[in-house]
């Protein structure tokens, strides 16, 4: 089955290797939304197990180009997970608390506890597109602690076209119930389209880990590229599945183990009434 | 003049090495009373630039064993400086929150941002020290704490925080001796608890914690120091020392931003000063 492309440690990424047009030869549209409707029930259900087991949290980093569809992911992949046990964080310019602090401040304050999913929509890799060189490695540590304290770390590249990323905004502009989204700044960053597929081209070579690893999601057609996040997304979670049900059994067991105790204890008064009676 | 003994980066600590009872020939407790008298001052002075320059930020970590005397130091060395710009945090047993994090995620949430001075009565070191002793979380998790601590750090001295960890080194006959006066004296049987005689027990365990973690986490931007504790006195006064010292280097870079961002504020002023000027004399002379 066709995942995400994996970029495996210490590879070197370039972009214009990747086709944001791909689209395995078995799938087609109509076949896509049975499965992401088949794939987003199962992922309800891994959450389910994930947040009872209470051991493992899951992190999903999603980054892209503007428009490349990170809101749209969101809504049609996560569609069945129970928002109780699901954040979604997006972070904006740091106010000046925030900037007053190193970069990952803000970030590891709502990394995700035991048993919850957090996603982040943009991340600290904001920080590496636009600002420094040694960050990548203090993202590498910090992910790494993360992940030694049982964080599933998954971190999604949504890459679309320049031409795509053209035709988005333009049906923005003609669409008036989508006039909401734009904004002057798209047209203006895109004059940075270069750059900025070169600073990520850096970051998914350098912050790519066995522990932590990126995935390009060729992102042209949204319904494939929401059925590759769901795949991946599914795929990496199903191999945990049995752990966490073997915890549950084990918890259950402890417990019931425990009440019948506490029956014992409290059995003892029942059986002396008839005596004092007596 | 003698400061603490700072632990030099990948050097291997024995503490029975540092002598307690350690003080130097030119100190003496009337001497070191006025000279500390001078440090509060002074630190008192270096904090407020610290705060204005805002641009550095200040953590100090201080650790050691129980009656050593961490509380006392803050009280005694700190005591000039600004409140508003000090935060001093304690990091008791973990809520099930912070448990359901990784070890630094309650730690980083803390840390002091520009111009603040933040001290951690006891730190994050805890997670490799009682954690370690009492076998809290199996030795391969404790293990590779140190990495992440120093990557931590790493992060928060990039970052333009100056950190000093300070290791209030006791001996183990001078820690009886304060525990039973705790005992005795009635104004003080308050701070008394049965732990810290049950903690006692464990004292060799802690040395040996406390020299992995000196060992493996003093870094040239984190350096470890080592205190001898035993006078109280001297402890303050080493303290208050080493600090200032450590401060005393940015005093220039710090008066010269606040000097640089004067004249910037007073240009913007002669600006709209001049606009000002000729909005008058337009309007005077359209009338």
């Amino acid at each position: 089955m066709q995942l995400a492309w994996r970029v495996d440690e210490g590879s070197k990424v370039k972009l214009k290797d990747y086709d944001p047009d791909f689209v395995d030869k078995y799938t087609d549209r109509a076949l896509a939304s049975a499965e992401i409707e088949k794939l987003s029930e199962e992922l309800g259900e891994l959450q389910q197990l994930l947040a009872a087991a209470q051991h493992h949290s899951l992190l999903i980093v999603l980054q892209g180009m503007d428009t490349s569809g990170k809101d749209g992911t969101i809504r049609h992949v996560m569609a069945q997970v129970n928002p109780l046990g699901c954040e979604v964080r997006s972070f904006k310019g740091p106010t000046s608390r925030e900037q007053g602090r190193d970069f990952l401040w803000r970030i590891h304050r709502v990394v995700p506890g035991r048993g919850m999913i957090s996603i982040f929509n943009r991340s600290h890799y904001e920080d590496v597109l636009v600002v420094w060189r040694r960050r990548y490695a203090a993202i590498n540590d910090f992910e790494r602690l993360l992940s030694q304290n049982d964080t599933i770390i998954l971190k999604f590249y949504l890459h679309i076209s320049y031409e795509e990323q053209e035709k988005r905004l333009l049906a923005r502009q003609v669409d008036r119930t989508k006039a909401w989204k734009l904004s002057s700044a798209d047209w203006a960053e895109r004059k940075y389209w270069n750059d900025y597929q070169q600073a990520y081209g850096d970051a998914l070579s350098k912050c790519s880990t066995d522990e932590a690893p990126w995935y390009i999601v060729p992102a042209n057609r949204k319904w494939y590229r929401s059925l590759l996040v769901a795949r991946t997304l599914v795929s990496t979670l199903r191999p945990y599945k049995k752990e966490w049900q073997a915890k549950l059994v084990k918890r259950g067991e402890q417990e019931l183990a425990r009440i019948e105790k506490l029956q014992q204890v409290g059995d003892n008064p029942v059986e002396a009434k008839p005596l004092l009676r007596g | 003049m003698q400061l603490a003994w700072k632990v030099e980066a990948g050097s291997n600590v024995k503490l029975r090495d540092y002598d307690p009872d350690y003080v130097d020939e030119h100190s003496d407790p009337a001497l070191a009373r006025a000279e500390l008298e001078q440090l509060g001052k002074e630190l008192g002075e270096l904090q407020e630039l610290l705060a204005a320059a805002h641009h550095h930020s200040l953590l100090v970590v201080l650790q050691g064993m129980d009656t050593s005397g961490k509380a006392d130091t803050i009280h005694q060395v700190l005591s000039r400086v600004n409140p508003q710009g000090c935060e001093v945090r304690s990091f008791k047993v973990p809520t099930s929150r912070e448990l359901d994090h990784d070890f630094l995620w309650r730690v980083h949430r803390v840390t002091p941002g520009r111009g603040v001075i933040g001290i951690f009565n006891r730190s994050h070191y805890e997670e490799v020290l009682v954690v370690r002793v009492h076998n809290m979380v199996p030795q391969e998790a404790w293990s590779r704490r140190y990495a992440a601590i120093n990557d931590f750090e790493r992060l928060l001295a990039q970052n333009d925080m100056i950190i000093l960890k300070l290791y209030l080194h006791m001996s183990y006959e001078e820690q009886e001796k304060r525990l039973l006066a705790q005992q005795k004296n009635q104004a003080d049987a308050w701070k008394v608890t049965t732990a810290d005689w049950a903690e006692r027990k464990y004292w060799d365990d802690y040395l040996q914690a406390y020299e992995e973690a000196l060992s493996r986490c003093s870094t040239d931007e984190a350096p470890w120091y080592i205190v001898p504790a035993n006078q109280r006195w001297y402890r303050n006064l080493l303290v208050a020392r080493t600090l200032v010292s450590t401060l005393r280097p940015y005093k220039d870079e710090w008066e010269a931003q606040l000097v640089e961002r004067g004249e910037r504020e007073l240009l913007l002023l002669a600006q709209l000063g001049h606009l000002e000027q000729s909005g008058n004399r337009k309007n005077k002379s359209s009338k």
